[in-house]
């Protein structure tokens, strides 16, 4: 395995763990459930009124 | 609640108001925030925080409450603004109240003004758009108005900043009044019935006077004995109630409008002692163009133009910055390969990581142009009388025009359109929209239909200025709208019986579009598009670059390798499931990619087809795309048939965590995100299996 195979390796295993983590945080935070494609920041959470 | 730099005088202030008065306008101009402004009601429908800086150097905390027309709430997003008017949200009231009144509108606004009033808190009237009620020859009387209300009136233009600092300093100031408390008056029998339910509940429920009054008016302009809730209450005060409700029904009075009646007498008491009105007696600007904005039949073709011209102009228009684009990126990665000797690490840079995030930013002028439309749409006002002219088309599906504006904002992202359906007061057509708002085409499906379109639509010009291209688009759209009213249609005969609310949308007055705040809106959706384009689809295609490069082959072409790597089984996993709808195993990895994002799956055909092709940079993704053969029959992999039916699947499909996320804040639970994915998946199949079968008997193979 040669250096750049090395350095290759490391990049992937870095962003699994960023993009894993992004994931995680956001979910446990809670409030950013944006997608990206907006400037929203996600929304509290209301009461389920849908007892249809 | 707020720390101050020096000793406050206030520490929180709340800024309430009808719908579309301005109030987003004031707290950005007030806070120097930059929250989304529109001229159409329900811009808003959750509060907004910021801190408003006052000039000896305080501070306190400003919050932007969505609009309502009364204290009573009839939708989710009016419940957040009068929770903190009653002092319900925290258990603690505003310092504060800023209400925001449109002075070319007085007299309805004035109504939510006498509610303030009488909810005893401190409170100034920002009078709005005093400009355009002087346009419209309304002259309001400011000395004439604060004596009546008992509260400071400061007349400003939140549009052009004019009146902000005088409406600071007056917020700044200590000890606001809180006006002149019940000046409208009741039938004596209703004072006294009124009067006698205070004290109880003030005695039993241990409440202050103005909410023992809020309740008292609620209880009994509520139905026959059965109030909403009615379990709050003590026995001892239903039983009283009841025989409230008997004594006033006996005495032949309407207990639901007695309250506003009193209430708008007042108003028209004040407003005829503090407004002079010229009439001219010609129609407005705004009135001229509703006669065929809003008409029957010219509404309908006006907005079909509009929509087509917008999908003709985003396509035709992009193309030169998009190939600008691409040339960049294309250059950029020479660069790479010049500097890094070939391996697996310039492999990774130049194929997995620039490869994915170009095929995705190349999109950026086509995004900024539905935005820069969008914009328009929502600034000029049409969007409401949009919503107008397809209510008759919405009520055949069983919602109301009202449901029709969270649709067109899901053009840009589902998000905010599921969070628009809060403006919605019946429950059910509010779920049927949310359920639905997804089907319609958002921004981040447009690269998936774009390089699908560039790759296989010939660039036919239709009568001198119709592309096919564009038309081909508007279709995709067109397609996404029918879907959701299909779709809405069959929840409304079976999920979610019931008739649709009433429709009043109040119409805004039409305006010149304001190029800062298109500006704005264009430059943070592009910067969101960037930054997810940046971190999330940067680090999706270097993963991608692994997988599909991994695990390694001895002497294996780079079609062999991207065959047998992980991401090649995971397609070829997929592929029973997904050859009836003419897909390969490649679409396949495509598809398993963008489940999280969709235009994932424009990343991952850049990094799989830059990966097999070994890095040739000098053929577009769309030329590999066309030139991609089937090693086992020669034929093209891909044709106009696969194209299609990639378009169509795409249209159906879920395919976006985000709005399964907030599908699940929205209605409390798993149950209706999860029947969401499913429907929509299953649509998707469906249709393009469809699509894909007629297709291969007219010979689209």
């Amino acid at each position: 395995m040669g250096w750049q195979e090395i350095v290759a390796l490391v990049i992937v295993a870095t962003a699994a763990i960023l993009l894993i983590r992004s994931e995680i945080l956001s979910r446990q935070n809670g409030k950013s459930v944006s997608c990206g494609n907006c400037s929203c920041t996600g929304a509290e959470t209301l009461k389920s009124t849908f007892d249809v | 609640m707020t720390q101050t730099a020096s000793a406050p005088r206030i520490r929180s202030v709340a800024l309430v108001g009808n719908p579309n008065c301005g109030k987003t306008t004031l707290f950005n101009r007030l806070t120097g925030l930059r929250q989304k402004v529109g001229n159409y009601p329900g811009v808003t429908v959750e509060k907004k925080e910021g801190i408003i800086r006052f000039a000896d150097g305080s501070i306190a905390e400003m919050l932007d409450l969505p609009g309502t027309y009364s204290l009573i709430p009839h939708s989710p997003d009016e419940s957040i603004a009068t929770d903190i008017l009653l002092g319900r949200y925290k258990n603690e009231n505003p310092d504060l109240v800023v209400c925001v009144v449109d002075a070319s509108n007085l007299e309805r606004h004035l109504y939510l003004v006498t509610q303030i009033i009488d909810r005893q808190l401190p409170l100034v009237i920002a009078l709005n758009m005093v400009d355009i009620a002087e346009e419209n020859g309304v002259n309001i009387n400011k000395e004439i108005l604060t004596k009546r209300l008992g509260v400071p009136v400061v007349p400003v233009v939140a549009s052009k900043g004019i009146g902000i600092d005088n409406l600071k300093r007056v917020i700044a100031e200590a000890n606001h009044p809180v006006g002149q408390s019940r000046q409208w008056k009741l039938p004596s029998l209703v004072d006294q019935e009124l009067n006698e339910l205070m004290g109880l509940l003030a005695d039993h429920h241990q409440l202050s006077a103005p909410i023992a009054f809020h309740e008292s008016v609620l209880l009994l302009s509520s139905g026959n004995g059965s109030p909403t809730n009615g379990n709050r209450y003590s026995q001892q005060v239903l039983r009283h109630l009841q025989q409230d409700h008997n004594r006033l029904d006996a005495a032949g009075i309407d207990r639901q409008s007695v309250f506003v009646e009193s209430r708008f007498q007042l108003v028209r008491e004040i407003c005829a002692s503090a407004v002079e009105k010229k009439e001219s007696g010609k129609p407005t600007i705004s009135d001229r163009i509703d006669h065929f904005a809003t008409h029957k039949v010219w509404g309908f073709i006006i907005f079909l133009i509009f929509m087509g011209l917008m999908f003709q102009a985003m396509f035709s228009w992009s193309e030169i910055p998009m190939l600008a684009i691409s040339n960049g990126f294309d250059w950029i990665g020479l660069q790479v390969t010049r500097v890094l000797p070939a391996g697996p690490l310039q492999d990774l840079i130049v194929n997995g990581a620039f490869a994915g995030v170009a095929a995705v930013v190349t999109f950026l002028p086509q995004i900024l142009f539905l935005f820069f439309f969008l914009g328009i749409l929502e600034d000029t006002g049409y969007m409401a009388r949009a919503a107008f002219i397809m209510d008759r088309l919405m009520g055949k599906v069983g919602l109301s025009g009202k449901s029709f504006i969270p649709l067109l904002s899901s053009f840009a992202c589902a998000i905010p359109g599921i969070m628009a359906t809060r403006t919605i007061d019946n429950p059910r057509d509010r779920l049927v929209t949310m359920l639905v708002a997804p089907l319609m085409s958002c921004s981040a499906r447009l690269p998936v239909y774009t390089l699908m379109i560039a790759a296989f639509i010939p660039g036919i010009t239709l009568f001198g200025f119709l592309s096919l291209a564009g038309l081909t688009l508007l279709s995709m759209y067109l397609l996404g709208l029918l879907a959701a009213l299909g779709t809405a249609w069959v929840f409304k005969k079976t999920l979610a019986k019931g008739t649709p609310s009433f429709f009043i949308m109040e119409l805004p007055q039409y305006r010149l579009p304001s190029v800062q705040s298109i500006g704005r809106q264009m430059f943070d959706r592009s910067w969101q598009f960037v930054k997810r384009a940046g971190t999330f689809i940067l680090g999706v295609s270097i993963v991608l670059w692994f997988l599909a490069s991994y695990p390694r082959t001895e002497n294996a072409t780079p079609a062999e390798q991207l065959q047998q790597s992980f991401a090649g089984q995971a397609g070829k996993i997929i592929e029973p499931v997904i050859k009836p709808l003419g897909f390969d195993w490649k679409i396949g990895i495509g598809l398993i990619g963008s489940l999280l994002q969709r235009e994932v799956f424009v990343s991952t055909m850049g990094t799989i087809y830059n990966i097999q092709d070994a890095g040739d940079g000098s053929v577009s993704l769309q030329q590999k795309i066309r030139d991609e053969r089937d090693p086992e029959t020669g034929k093209p992999s891909f044709t106009l048939l696969t194209a299609i039916c990639v378009m169509v699947y795409y249209v159906f499909a879920m395919q976006c965590f985000s709005t399964v996320a907030i599908m699940r804040k929205e209605t409390g639970g798993w149950k209706w995100p999860v029947f969401q994915f499913a429907y929509m998946t299953t649509l998707a199949w469906l249709f393009t299996f469809g699509v894909y079968r007629v297709g291969l008997l007219l010979g689209g193979a």
